[in-house]
């Protein structure tokens, strides 16, 4: 398996603030790779710099095996990129923006770009500025699938929809997927668990973990542990032991390096014999919410 | 070439609008230029007034529509910002560059170059050998209007972003030009050839290289800072280059008796009679000191221009003071007897020293032309055809000129005119009658390498004899007949080009003499 986007000690700052703050990532080819965080996590930052769109203060990043600040002009032709900020032409029609499109991929697939018309409803007759945010994006992410680009780049894609063009969106990007590698940014973790197979979570510029989504939520467990009585928490807990509670007897946490032998044996040697231990997987949606808890009361 | 016709058509069927109305200015436009004397003919012909009322604006309206549909053309792929939606597609900035200049030259350029070729053919010039001249016309057109309204576009992302831009670069253009007239002979425009050229490298280069660059790397910032650097540097020449130098070495000083007019300054207090208080004069920022001249000496067949002027004070409580060169462009001709020469110095200054008695030292930088080719030209009723000045004809509604219109450039010429020798006869209602005095015209020779940006290849000029009583019989009483010079079928001209023969400086000295006393006097 090759990287097809890989990034080193990436680095950006306005003035004193780092929007990212050396993030080493690689998403290897035919990976669905989600990259979470908070709005403000450095999402958006970190596709524009591997997009060339802005440029990085520090640091390097590789998307196809070329250097991210000489993506520009044929690199496209094999990046399909998506953002919900992008201004597209809104005086052109639907069927005016494909045809226009069509001329500048080599690898333009016409039979593709009439079955995802036919999928995304989309009306080739009507000017782009009628169209509804959800159309806009259906109608965007089609001029992106057409031409089986290697790298499909979406940056907040889900962002403000229904849930119908959600679910079309995403079907339409999974048909596809088989073919590319897919990097996104979102924060709707629900909809990014059901497809993803790598994700990355960026806090305050920093990339607290990428894997892939097996790993993780193997990694991370809620534990639900009954003692025989209650009384106060051992101190000092392990540090992957998230968002400690008691209640009674009861301790609950999440334990963001669960261990089928290691993790019983640390609650042995804190809590001594316990009546009971449940081990819960957890949702992605769960583990963002711990992860994004837990730095916010550090 | 696929990609630079693709991006063509697509503007092209966006802004089809606007090439609509661009065509429909570039026809009124049209119509203006084929009939150049139309307006002098305003109440007579049965041309409809609109056309006459919009032949004023129609020029600057084409233009500015021009710079506006560029404009849009550019700022439909925006250069500014990270959110357009083409900088993630596959276009080759020099294709996206090449498609622009391609709209320019197919939708602007090409109709404005046939109508170019309409105009020449319709006013009977030959086409081939002005061709070369025509295409040069239109490159240059490139340099002055398409490329600075493509660089504009290319910084900024939207309308009222370029508005602002234009109008601090118009500010800034402004601050520069009245820094220049805050430093002696900061308006004088004669640095060394070298400098005029590297001035011109920096200006044109930049013209070029800033927008090439912003369609390469999309860094607004940088190619800002690229375009303000090129003009901090090309101000700062400006300032630092000793303009007044060099002209003072282009005109060797000589003595009075060899100089090639004899000139005199008449005291002030001569001009009895004709004292007045400008009732405005408080109002204005600077003041115009007026220095009156006699002349004489000057040879037949000869003409000597004051270029430029100096003037240099000295009292015994104050040290010296001189804003330096100022522009004259007097003309001195042999039967010239008085003139007016004038210098504009700052109202706070002026106030300093309005009163007290100074010595002034006078330094008139002369240029001497003398008559080359000359030969006489005989005006006939209506249009007619000189090789030199194209087709002209006497002005119906002023009759001491002639309007001429010839390709691409105004000729250098020297005209004489003497009324004795042709008297013609005035209109009996016009209460006009022949002046008796010979009369003179002038355009200074032509030194260009390279064409105007002009709009249109017709040059519309004017070949003026301006009467010798203007200047002499101000006292002449309203009611009284004027005298007026009046060209008539029949007269004949001496025409001549004209020949640099020498450029000289000489100092004259005025002591003893007040400020006041130049402001007040002669002021009219």
């Amino acid at each position: 398996m090759t990287a097809v986007i890989r990034t080193d000690a990436l680095t950006k700052k306005y003035r004193r603030v780092a929007a990212l703050d050396h993030v080493n990532l690689e998403v290897q080819e035919g990976a669905v790779y989600a990259l979470v965080g908070q709005n403000g996590a450095g999402k958006t930052t970190a596709i524009k710099i591997l997009m060339n769109l802005i440029s990085a203060s520090q640091g390097t990043a590789q998307v196809l095996g070329t250097d991210s600040r000489k993506i520009r002009g044929k690199s496209y032709t094999q990046i399909g990129y998506v953002s919900e900020n992008q201004e597209i032409p809104e005086w052109m029609k639907v069927g005016a923006l494909l045809d226009y499109l069509r001329d500048f991929y080599p690898t333009w697939d016409l039979a593709l770009e009439q079955s995802l018309v036919k999928q995304f409803d989309l009306p080739l007759d009507r000017k782009i500025k009628a169209l509804s945010r959800g159309m806009k994006m259906k109608l965007a992410l089609a001029g992106a699938l057409a031409f089986h680009p290697r790298l499909i780049v979406l940056d907040e894609p889900f962002g403000g929809l229904d849930p119908l063009v959600r679910d079309q969106l995403i079907e339409g990007l999974l048909e596809r997927a088989a073919e590319s590698t897919v990097f996104l940014s979102s924060h709707d973790l629900a909809e990014i668990e059901s497809f993803a197979s790598h994700v990355g979570y960026l806090e305050s510029g920093k990339l607290l973990f990428s894997e892939d989504m097996a790993s993780l939520s193997t990694r991370f467990r809620e534990v639900e542990l009954t003692r025989d009585s209650d009384g106060p928490l051992p101190s000092p807990l392990p540090s992957n032991w998230l968002r400690p509670k008691t209640s009674a007897a009861i301790v609950r946490f999440v334990d963001s390096r669960f261990d089928e032998q290691k993790t019983p044996s640390e609650i042995q040697r804190l809590f001594g014999t316990v009546k009971d231990v449940q081990y819960r997987a957890l949702s992605l949606r769960a583990i963002f919410l711990a992860m994004a808890r837990k730095s916010e009361e550090a | 070439m696929n990609q630079i016709l693709h991006i063509f058509k697509k503007d092209a069927r966006r802004h089809w609008p606007e090439i609509l109305i661009s065509v429909a200015l570039l026809a009124l436009f049209t119509r203006h230029e084929l009939h150049p004397w139309q307006n002098t003919n305003a109440f007579s012909s049965l041309s409809p007034y609109f056309f006459i009322l919009a032949g004023h604006y129609i020029t600057p309206a084409t233009i500015l529509f021009w710079a506006f549909l560029i404009i849009r053309v550019v700022q439909g792929e925006s250069l500014v910002g990270d959110r357009q939606w083409w900088v993630t597609k596959p276009y080759e900035w020099w294709n996206l560059l090449a498609a622009k200049l391609l709209f320019i030259l197919i939708l602007i350029s090409v109709p404005l170059f046939h109508v170019h070729l309409l105009l020449l053919h319709q006013f009977g010039f030959p086409i081939l050998p002005n061709l070369s001249t025509l295409l040069l016309t239109q490159l240059a057109l490139y340099f002055v209007l398409f490329l600075p309204a493509l660089l504009l576009a290319s910084l900024t992302k939207n309308f009222s972003q370029l508005l602002l831009t234009a109008a601090c670069i118009l500010l800034m253009g402004a601050g520069i030009a009245w820094l220049a007239t805050k430093i002696p002979s900061g308006d004088m425009e004669s640095p060394p050839a070298i400098v005029e050229h590297f001035q011109e490298f920096l200006l044109w280069g930049s013209v070029v290289g800033v927008p090439v660059w912003q369609f390469a790397r999309r860094r607004r910032w940088v190619s800002a800072a690229a375009l303000l650097g090129m003009l901090a540097v090309n101000s700062l020449i400006s300032v630092i280059v000793p303009n007044a130098k060099t002209m003072e070495r282009d005109y060797p000083p000589v003595e009075a008796q060899t100089s090639p007019a004899r000139i005199a300054i008449r005291q002030p207090a001569e001009l009895t009679g004709r004292r007045n208080a400008n009732p405005w004069a408080d109002a204005v920022p600077d003041v115009y000191l007026h220095v009156p001249i006699t002349v004489s000496g000057v040879a037949p067949r000869t003409m000597v221009m004051v270029d430029v002027m100096k003037i240099t004070t000295d009292s015994p409580q104050d040290s010296r003071w001189s804003h330096g060169w100022k522009y004259q462009h007097v003309e001195l001709w042999p039967e010239d007897q008085l003139k007016s020469l004038s210098y504009e110095v700052t109202r706070k200054e002026y106030e300093k020293l309005k009163t007290k008695p100074l010595n002034l030292h006078i330094e008139l930088a002369l240029s001497e032309y003398q008559e080359g080719d000359a030969r006489v030209l005989p005006v006939s009723a209506g249009r007619f055809v000189d090789e030199t000045l194209g087709i002209c004809r006497v002005d119906p509604l002023q009759s001491s000129s002639m309007q001429c219109l010839k390709p691409f450039h105004t000729p250098g010429l020297m005209a004489t005119f003497d009324p004795q020798e042709f008297p013609c006869h005035g209109d009996e209602k016009s209460h006009t009658i022949q002046e008796d005095a010979v009369s003179h015209a002038w355009a200074f020779p032509n030194h260009y390498s390279f064409p105007d940006a002009n709009y249109t290849p017709i040059a519309d000029y004017a070949i003026w004899f301006r009467p010798v009583s203007l200047l002499t019989d101000l006292d002449a009483k309203p009611q009284q007949r004027t005298k007026s010079l009046i060209l008539c079928p029949g007269s004949e001209i001496r025409l001549a080009r004209p020949e640099l023969k020498r450029q000289v400086r000489i100092v004259l000295d005025l002591p003893n003499v007040r400020l006041q006393d130049l402001v007040e006097s002669d002021w009219q």
